[in-house]
């Protein structure tokens, strides 16, 4: 990295010569070494998926969650320092419940986003803070319907179709591109959202993983929830077949 | 010097969001005056800033600081209740718990509101009903909404029972008694979960107890004795509505602030249903009603 | 500008407790009232603090039910692990103050520091600083404390709301203690706390005669005072454990 030794590197506060903050990109680099987090938004709701990788086998299944729920309506995963998010999460949490209480009805996805963004933000702007080391996907649903935002370290929030991040981001986003995500139910978007996260996964490299996957949609009655065992295991089973005729071939 | 810097921050938000008083009314619910003039915003604001920092700007004067706190103390232990709920009754029967209450809500001797919904479903598990001061209630039911909310988030397949929920508004009770300002309720709160009916009460005072029938109010007096001598465990729906009904009957003839248009709940273990508001019929055509004077000579 | 708002109640019950040579009976009836209404026919007023311990209380119910947390906070119940900040409760010299804060800046609780139950002396002392530290906005609660001291004992202490106590023989306390206290003084009088040398505070009864006159007071009281009524709870403390009985008395 060209900007090793030049000093430009050691404060969120001082910017590069040619115009960059290290330390922002740094942060990135936190991210882009974490299990690949996936979120579409199909026809009639969001569904995320995260590749989640199991750091000792000793690890009680299920523990040490990457996706949770903000609202009733809307729910976060995480990608990269898993505990930083849970800082994201519960601000998330904090400007939801707020929201609710002054206005009387849930918040906007977007401006749920809005105010996550710039508390991310916030973080980059000052010299005795360090950026958060993750990203986050943002699903919800309201009355504009099922809507999906990405927050990057840097604050920056972008709405989505598909939104990957994570160590197999490139791969998932040219699996993503291929759906035809306006006619996709989220029922079918759970098969395919587990089948490029089984995809992306390289089984030499890789740590062993654990799929969690939750949806907001019609069928979960624009509640924000974690998939339904039996749809997981389902999801699960396709996307092994899917593999293994893929090895076939 | 005024309050605490609790107490500030409390004050704040108020004045800044009339929008959620009661607006139909001349005061706030708090007896706050809802339409505020610019001057005691900025006094309130200088006063937050004054209990934050030790700093008080140049427009607030000793003389308003004096005011201010009177202002305060006059909030705090001379609360009394606008709107009014009359009495909730709470069962238990062979299913799970049923609850019953008239929809009408007082100001003083009018009756102001028809249709106020004294009894809400919290959570999976359990009802909640309430008399007294309506907006105190519906306060409450925020601060469970959020209960159950951040409960419900951890989607790990735990929910909130009714034992759980009546301990919470016990503590809430007494916490706002604590500070000398109470939520002018008293509570029902029914449920069943894991099979285990339940059935308690709280006061304004965050005083607390179960038992397997309970009425708050003049229920307490005109609809308990009827329950102690009728009610049996492991009555059916049909005949707990009635025995409700009996005592809502009693309640709506000797009780001035209930009126004729009720709702019945249930709790079982398959969930909550609140049943649209409905009416009973009442017969008036007793000859003591028609002539009440007759057999009481030397009154009236 | 309307009255000020009353934080208190009074929701009734009477207490007794009697202490022997090796017991002691503590009782409450199960009544709780307010004003002229009954709010319910079985409220115990009775809690076990620890092993040999036993508070009983009446007055005004959410105090009293914040008190028994509390004093179980500081033991640690089982069914109770309410972490309560601990409060400094000695008058400490100012130059300990800073040292003491740190000691107690972290919810301190018996079980876990010493390794045993607390004695019933111990939790007397520990109820009376509980109730004087909210000297200025008290706890309204009648306490008898009774229970079995560390040589085996029977021991009854009786309070007032702001935490005076002392060790007696036997008490009572609630609404109708007026009723009771003059028979329990005439059937069991107590020697004299001016007698040199002093004499043990317990009552020469046995354990079965101080439950029948438990039964017979509370029958008694029950007949003159609305607040006491509906049923006696009667706890027996002694070397063999805690039992319980119950005695149905007038609902009226």
């Amino acid at each position: 990295m060209s900007s090793i030794g030049t000093g430009y590197d050691l404060s969120v506060t001082t910017f590069s010569p040619d115009g960059r903050l290290f330390q922002i990109e740094y942060a990135a680099k936190a991210v882009d070494n974490s299990g690949t987090v996936v979120g579409i938004k199909c026809k009639d709701g969001i569904v995320m998926g995260v590749e989640k990788l199991i750091s000792s086998k000793m690890m009680l299944a299920g523990s040490n969650r990457r996706i949770h729920s903000v609202h009733r309506h809307s729910g976060m995963a995480i990608a990269g320092l898993a505990a930083d998010g849970r800082q994201i999460v519960t601000r998330a949490k904090a400007e939801a419940t707020n929201y609710e209480r002054v206005y009387g009805e849930p918040i906007p996805v977007k401006e749920l986003a809005e105010r996550v963004a710039s508390y991310v933000h916030l973080c980059t702007l000052y010299w005795w803070l360090r950026p958060f080391g993750c990203g986050v996907i943002l699903g919800g649903y309201d009355r504009d319907g099922p809507q999906l935002y990405m927050v990057e370290p840097s604050g920056v929030s972008h709405r989505y179709f598909g939104a990957a991040i994570g160590k197999g981001r490139q791969a998932a986003k040219t699996e993503i591109e291929k759906l035809k995500l306006s006619e996709l139910t989220c029922r079918e978007g759970v098969v395919e959202v587990a089948k490029i996260i089984y995809g992306v996964h390289d089984e030499a490299k890789d740590k062993a993983f654990e799929l969690e996957m939750s949806w907001v949609c019609d069928e979960s009655n624009h509640q924000h929830q974690k998939v339904p065992d039996d749809l997981l295991e389902h999801a699960k089973e396709a996307a092994k077949a899917a593999l293994e005729e893929m090895d076939a071939d | 010097m005024f309050g605490s810097l609790e107490t500030t921050l409390d004050l704040l938000p108020s004045f800044s969001s009339p929008f959620l008083g009661l607006e139909l009314l001349p005061w706030g619910r708090r007896g706050r005056p809802i339409g505020v003039p610019t001057q005691v915003v900025m006094r309130a604001l200088g006063q937050f800033l004054h209990g934050c920092l030790g700093w008080a700007p140049p427009w607030v004067n000793h003389e308003q600081e004096m005011y201010f706190s009177t202002w305060i103390d006059w909030e705090t232990s001379c609360r009394y209740p606008y709107v009014t709920g009359t009495s909730v009754i709470g069962i238990k029967y062979k299913d799970g718990v049923l609850m019953a209450a008239d929809t009408g809500g007082s100001y003083g001797s009018t009756l102001r509101y028809k249709s106020v919904e004294r009894i809400k479903p919290i959570g999976k598990h359990s009802l909640l009903g309430a008399s007294g001061e309506i907006s105190d209630f519906q306060e409450l039911l925020r601060y469970l909404d959020e209960l159950i909310l951040y409960d419900n988030m951890w989607d790990d397949g735990n929910s909130l029972g009714p034992k759980e929920i009546h301990n919470y508004l016990t503590r809430v009770m007494y916490n706002r008694r604590n500070k000398f300002n109470p939520l002018w309720n008293s509570l029902v709160l029914g449920g069943v979960k894991n099979g285990q009916k339940y059935l308690g009460v709280v006061t304004m005072l965050g005083a607390h107890f179960e038992d397997k029938h309970v009425a708050t109010g003049f229920g307490n007096h005109l609809a308990v004795p009827i329950l102690r001598s009728e009610w049996k465990e492991d009555m059916n729906f049909e005949e707990a509505v009635k025995l409700l009904e009996k005592c809502l009957l009693v309640l709506l003839y000797r009780d001035r602030s209930s009126i004729n248009k009720f709702q019945i709940a249930k709790i079982t273990e398959e969930g909550a249903t609140i049943y649209p508001a409905y009416s009973l019929k009442t017969f008036w055509g007793f000859s003591a009603f028609q002539n009440p004077a007759k057999c009481a000579e030397g009154t009236w | 500008m309307g009255s000020r708002f009353n934080p208190y109640d009074n929701n009734g019950g009477t207490c007794v407790a009697i202490a022997g040579t090796d017991y002691c009976v503590v009782a409450a009836d199960t009544r709780m009232s307010t004003g002229y209404s009954i709010l319910t026919r079985d409220y115990s007023k009775i809690c076990q603090l620890a092993d040999k311990c036993v508070l009983s209380s009446s007055g005004f119910q959410a105090d009293i039910k914040a008190l028994q947390k509390n004093l179980a906070a500081r033991h640690l119940l089982g069914l109770l692990s309410l972490l309560s900040i601990n409060i400094c409760f000695d008058a400490t010299p100012m130059i300990d103050c800073f040292l003491i804060l740190l000691l107690h800046a972290r919810p301190q609780i018996y079980q876990h520091q010493h390794n045993k139950q607390m004695s019933c002396p111990a939790m007397a002392q520990l109820l009376s600083n509980t109730l004087y530290y909210k000297r200025f906005f008290p706890y309204y609660a009648f306490n008898i404390l009774g229970g079995l001291d560390s040589e085996g004992k029977g021991c009854v202490f009786t309070y007032d709301a702001v935490g005076s106590y002392e060790r007696v023989g036997y008490s009572a306390q609630g609404t109708g203690s007026t009723l009771v206290i003059p028979v329990l003084d005439n059937q069991l009088k107590s020697p004299s706390p001016l007698l040199l040398p002093a004499k043990d505070a317990v009552t020469p009864l046995s354990e079965t005669e101080a439950v029948d006159l438990v039964k017979d007071v509370f029958a008694s009281a029950t007949e003159r005072d609305i607040y006491t009524g509906d049923r006696v709870e009667i706890v027996i403390i002694n070397a063999s454990g805690i039992r319980r009985e119950y005695i149905e008395l007038r609902k009226d």
